[in-house]
């Protein structure tokens, strides 16, 4: 019985939630992601910035 | 979650360390799912509207499976931008900060995200599901599947990459090497798109096979090694064993790289070794490992890549030497390359010693002349004593056989004899250097020589050889590599030599071979060779279907001046060879004999009065060779030279050089006349393309040449026609050259005879011999 429960399908509702909630999750991870290459951006920039010095 | 997934999640737990490892709709267990509460509104899970609604979320579920993919792929870029950031930075701070962010965003999403299995619409299924999902070692038929029915193509993977910004040149690398390992594209994209947390290289690949390695139970991990050879991850399935011994026997490891050794060759061949060397380190199960080797080297005889023998047979030395194991090198039956000991001896501090050994083994019992080599390797004479000392007493120990070879103080005199090896071998090499490609041809000299390894004076000759050219060239064209290696069998490398003397005198030079269908011309050789070797040497079917004999033309030259009063010696018309011609099915006596040496007044002659004995004998050959009935079978036993056969030196300069007298030998021209005279007084004869001149003497393949030349312009009847001694091969006066070049005591002898007899190593000189083809023109057969 035990497999029965964790097993239950997770009705539409439910599961629609969830997926709001991951695509919510998803553009701040995608906005997270993107400072990071801003940051990787930012270094290259100042390291030319260097080089011309 | 089924064991599919449980590769994949192996694998991206391998690929990627820094996250908690999960896939896309894969199945973790979640507090939300626990928490679960029982349905209270329970839905109509039956209606229409249900249904609809929930094909639509199962769909969106995995386009947000695939979103999440892709984010886990961006934060590994992420993560690997970030290391790239100076150290101490200000955007590395930040960066580094980002991240966590990032990660703990991801394991939010992972916690939120319903498993897959959560997507069953009914309990039963789910059920079903879970059930297969039990604790299980690596399935290897469910990865098999998984790979084999992706969907994938290769451009999309690439298109993937790009959009990571991933290393698409290794990506193609990759992909270009397994798919010349064999590699259907299918199961190379899925190959990829499992490692996807590092993709784009070779080794990400190799990860893949090493996790699933890594976590493969002992039962299971066997029954991967067949099915990655199979699919042709045949070194990749060598390195892996290398890698996990513990999981194998040590007769199971090598069992399963023996067979990986003959799929995949040299590389498999080093894997097996470092196998060896492991199991050695490990005191584990060594002799069973060399027993195995010992094994596949003994059959190692249908393997054709040479280079891979080689390269096994001085590993084989390389591991075992020191730990004296009973590996006899000649039991191996390998020849170890020179040129690979070389390296050895000068790329590593132990190298002397494994030559030793080589030497020992292979060279003391078996053949003295290489000893050679060994002086290359010692300039100093005295040292070379001591050196070879050593040899000797390690190959008494060892292996029991070099009593056969000689004593002591002949073993003494035969170094004293050599006190130039080093400049014999340093001129040796110097004609390498000089002629690019002739290395090949020269071992194959050395093959056919054996015990009396080429002087450096039949090296030279060898080389002048003109049509050499056109043999490397088709030897190149032939896959055939230029190095210090072989990198082809002889029987190949005659072929080539063959083909390019074949059309080096029929007008073709080495830039026409590029044009050519190498393999093919090499076939009408071998045709002509079939067909030629049933012809009878001394006897012919008649049109009556009779056995007749030939007209027999048997010349000896004279083997130059002897002091006054003592006996000549019959070098070249002797009663042996007599008796071994009429042995052999010849009709032979006085009438068809013509010997030089049978003048018993000869050497006490005057000049001139030996000049006047020549010319007669050599008009009354030249008649005989005009009017013999065909098929006629010419028999030359003497010296000779570029110029001709020679009957006899007539004159000498005052410091003793001979000079070549026109008296005194049967040039090519005057034999090419007399055969142009046959042809026009046996034209229409069936018989005259039968005939068969065959010369005991040196030197003689530019005599042939200029006949068959002669023969060919003028239009005449191409006969067969051949000698003992090819380019760069000297004939030794005796019985024994005679007895290969006619085939003496050999009833009903044959062109297949002669052939046979060149066939083998070590003796002492290799035979040639050119036959008609259907068309008339020569072609080389041996």
């Amino acid at each position: 019985m035990e497999n029965t429960n964790k097993n239950n399908p997770v009705p539409n509702e439910k599961l629609k939630s969830s997926l709001d909630e991951v695509d919510k999750e998803l553009k701040q991870f995608d906005e997270i992601a993107n400072t990071i290459e801003a940051q990787q951006t930012l270094s290259d920039l100042e390291s030319e910035l260097n080089k011309e010095e | 979650m089924n064991s599919l997934f449980k590769s994949r999640l192996l694998i991206w737990r391998f690929s990627m360390p820094e996250m908690d490892s999960v896939e896309a709709g894969d199945a973790i267990e979640t507090k939300e799912t626990k928490q679960q509460p029982e349905t209270v509104d329970k839905p109509d899970e039956d209606s229409a509207e249900y249904k609809k609604e929930r094909e639509s979320l199962i769909s969106r579920h995995r386009e947000v499976g695939e979103k999440i993919h892709k984010a886990k792929l961006k934060y590994h870029n992420c993560l690997s931008l970030t290391k790239k950031l100076p150290e101490g930075s200000d955007p590395k701070i930040k960066a580094e900060k980002s991240c966590e962010d990032a990660k703990k965003c991801l394991q939010r999403i992972k916690r939120i995200f319903p498993k897959k299995d959560t997507l069953a619409s009914s309990p039963t299924t789910a059920i079903e599901e879970s059930s297969k999902q039990p604790s299980k070692p690596l399935d290897i038929a469910s990865f098999e599947k998984a790979l084999t029915r992706s969907s994938h193509r290769t451009d999309k993977l690439i298109r993937t990459l790009n959009t990571t910004k991933k290393n698409i040149a290794g990506a193609k690398e990759a992909q270009d090497s397994l798919r010349g390992m064999g590699l259907d594209d299918k199961i190379i994209v899925s190959l990829f798109k499992l490692d996807q947390g590092n993709p784009g290289t070779l080794n990400g690949v190799m990860n893949i096979m090493k996790t699933m390695a890594d976590n493969a139970e002992p039962a299971s991990f066997k029954k991967m090694i067949p099915w990655i050879n199979q699919v042709g991850f045949t070194q990749f399935a060598s390195k892996l064993i290398a890698l996990k011994p513990a999981k194998l026997s040590a007769a199971e490891a090598t069992e399963a790289l023996t067979v990986d050794c003959v799929l995949s060759g040299k590389l498999a061949t080093n894997n097996l070794v470092k196998y060896l060397k492991d199991l050695k380190a490990s005191n584990t199960d060594f002799a069973e490992g060399i027993n195995r080797l010992k094994l596949l080297s003994s059959n190692s005889a249908f393997i054709k890549d040479i280079d891979w023998q080689q390269n096994l047979s001085t590993e084989i030395a390389r591991i075992t030497y020191f730990e004296k194991v009973q590996i006899q090198m000649g039991f191996i039956g390998l020849n170890p390359d020179t040129s690979s000991l070389r390296d050895l001896y000068r790329k590593e501090p132990d190298a002397d010693k494994v030559l030793l050994y080589f030497s020992t083994v292979q060279h003391l019992s078996t053949d003295f002349g290489d000893l050679k080599e060994l002086f290359f390797l010692e300039p100093d004479p005295e040292k070379a004593k001591e050196v070879y000392a050593d040899l000797k007493s390690k190959a008494e120990s060892e292996q029991k056989n070099v009593q056969e070879l000689m004593n002591e103080k002949e073993k003494e005199a035969f170094l004293e004899k050599y006190p130039n090896l080093n400049r014999y071998n340093l001129d040796k090499f110097r004609l390498l250097d000089e002629k690019p490609g002739l290395y090949p041809f020269m071992q194959l000299q050395t093959f056919k020589l054996g015990d009396s390894s080429p002087s450096i004076a039949e090296y030279r000759s060898f080389s002048n050889d003109p049509s050499l050219s056109v043999a490397i060239a088709i030897y190149r064209k032939r896959g055939g590599r230029d190095t210090g290696k072989l990198t082809m069998g002889y029987p190949q490398i005659e072929e080539c030599l063959k083909l390019g003397r074949t059309l080096f005198y029929n007008g073709v030079d080495a830039s026409g071979v590029t044009e050519l269908d190498v393999e093919t011309e090499i076939e009408k050789i071998n045709r002509t060779t079939e067909a030629s070797s049933k012809l009878e040497l001394y006897s012919y079917i008649d049109e009556n279907g009779e056995n007749r004999k030939r007209e027999i033309v048997f010349v000896a030259g004279n083997n130059g001046e002897i002091a006054p009063g003592t006996v000549q010696k019959n070098t070249f018309h002797s009663d042996d060879i007599n008796r071994g011609l009429i042995a052999s099915g010849a009709e032979i006596d006085a009438s068809n004999v013509y010997a030089a040496e049978d003048f018993n007044d000869f050497n006490t002659n005057t000049p001139e009065a030996k000049r006047e004995k020549l010319r007669a004998l050599k008009t009354a050959i030249l008649t005989r060779l005009r009017t013999a009935k065909p098929p006629m079978t010419m028999c030359f036993n003497g010296h000779g030279s570029e110029k001709g056969l020679h009957l006899a030196d007539l004159t000498k300069t005052e410091d003793g050089q001979h000079i070549n007298d026109p008296d005194g030998y049967i040039s090519a021209k005057e034999i090419a006349d007399a055969i142009l005279d046959r042809s026009r007084k046996f034209s229409g004869n069936n018989n005259l393309s039968k005939d068969i001149y065959m010369f005991a003497a040196c030197q003689t393949p530019a005599v042939t040449m200029e006949i068959l030349s002669r023969v060919k312009v003028g239009g005449g009847v191409i006969p067969t026609i051949g000698g003992a001694g090819e380019y760069g091969f000297t004939v030794v006066a005796s019985d024994s050259q005679a007895n290969r070049a006619f085939q003496l005591d050999k009833p009903n002898a044959k062109i297949g005879n002669l052939m046979m007899a060149d066939n083998k190593s070590n003796q002492g000189t290799d035979m040639y011999l050119y036959a008609p083809d259907t068309d008339g023109n020569p072609v080389q057969i041996i």
